[in-house]
């Protein structure tokens, strides 16, 4: 009887272990693939931030050039405006 | 000790080491798979913030952009009905509009020019070509309300009139130093020699296809109807004599005159011409959209 219970409990702790290991590798498969995924998605984050970054660099380089244009619009403006006064 | 006891033992250590076993293996899962996973999810979310940030500033800049064009829009129709009324009254006035337009600047001679312009609050026409310090009389001119145009950029005949694309890549490099540092788009254009001149001759009728493109693509070329000849090398009484001596049997209403800026004796007869152009009732301008067109016969 005694010999029962003892081969028992030593079965009951390799089936454990047997167990455990395979809920480790499964384990160890599904936070590999989400750390994947999800540098995958970090990747394409950063993609994304640096073209945004050079979009908007473009489009406050330009604005800039169209601000300084009007501002000089604006000088050639009231230049002219100077001149038809005189003529009044 | 009996045998039961030291098997109570075995199985007491293999639980023990079993138990340990997955103690030490969750823990390794935890530090190393788990935590990194939390940290690069928050790094990805600190990235999403990021990027909302920046898409909400580029539609910022996008509206900028709209309200930039709009008054753009504005003042440029504001610029033509003044340049209509000026054009009006200087052509009403006894119909005689002098264009006093100066070639190949800048140069070391324009400070001085500009300053006798300023003193008959004259306005002028500069034909300008590639230099270094271009940017920075680009805004000077713009300033005091001078007309800046387009002489291409290198002046160099044998080039700019090889074919029409190296004529157009020559004439964006000058125009593209004039717009990054003023954000004036020129459309003004002479062309080096006149759009009669020989020089070109190498590259049969470049000039007719020039001044055609030219024309389709917006701009306006102006060739002059009085030359200075400060061109050739003279002295500031000759340059003086020539263009006074054009005006004084002039009948025509818009006399445009080919000086260039890089000549010291067109700077030092300058001052001596716009007295007596003023005398003899001219008045001056510069181009403008309303400017009537002055064009040579094209001989090529």
């Amino acid at each position: 009887m005694k010999e029962k219970i003892t081969v028992g409990i030593l079965t009951f702790l390799i089936i454990l272990i047997i167990v455990f290991v395979m809920l480790f590798n499964n384990y160890l498969i599904k936070y590999d693939n989400i750390s994947k995924t999800i540098n995958k998605d970090i990747k394409l984050k950063e993609e994304k931030i640096k073209l945004n970054n050079e979009k908007l660099d473009k489009i406050k380089k330009e604005n800039d050039l169209k601000y300084k244009n009007v501002k000089n619009m604006d000088n050639y403006i009231n230049l002219l405006e100077e001149r038809v006064k005189q003529y009044e | 000790m009996n045998n039961q006891k030291i098997v109570k033992i075995i199985i007491s250590v293999l639980s023990l080491i079993v138990l340990v076993y997955m103690i030490v293996t969750i823990r390794g899962i935890y530090l190393n798979k788990i935590i990194p996973i939390k940290e690069k999810i928050s790094y990805y979310e600190k990235l999403q913030i990021k990027n909302k940030i920046l898409e909400k500033s580029i539609k910022e800049e996008k509206e900028r952009s709209k309200n930039i064009d709009k008054i753009y829009d504005e003042n440029e129709l504001k610029k033509e009905e003044l340049e209509k009324v000026i054009y009006e009254h200087e052509s009403k006035i006894n119909g005689k509009v002098i264009y006093l337009t100066f070639d190949d600047g800048p140069s070391i001679y324009t400070d001085e020019i500009l300053n006798i312009l300023d003193k008959y609050n004259v306005k002028a026409t500069f034909f300008v070509v590639c230099s270094k310090n271009l940017g920075d009389y680009a805004k000077k001119y713009i300033e005091k309300g001078h007309t800046i145009a387009l002489h291409t950029c290198s002046h160099k005949y044998k080039e700019i009139y090889s074919s029409e694309e190296a004529y157009f890549n020559d004439l964006n490099s000058v125009s593209k130093i004039i717009e990054d540092s003023t954000g004036f788009k020129s459309k003004y254009v002479r062309f080096p020699g006149g759009s009669s001149n020989t020089v070109s001759k190498f590259n049969k009728g470049i000039m007719t296809r020039l001044s055609n493109e030219l024309t389709k693509n917006g701009y306006k070329y102006f060739d002059w109807n009085i030359d200075s000849n400060d061109a050739g090398g003279s002295n500031s009484e000759q340059i003086y004599s020539n263009v006074i001596g054009a005006l004084e049997n002039n009948n025509r209403n818009v006399s445009m005159v080919l000086m260039h800026d890089t000549k010291v004796y067109t700077k030092d007869s300058l001052e001596n011409i716009i007295k007596k152009a003023i005398e003899l009732g001219y008045t001056f301008s510069n181009i403008n959209d309303y400017t009537p067109l002055v064009h040579h016969r094209i001989n090529n």
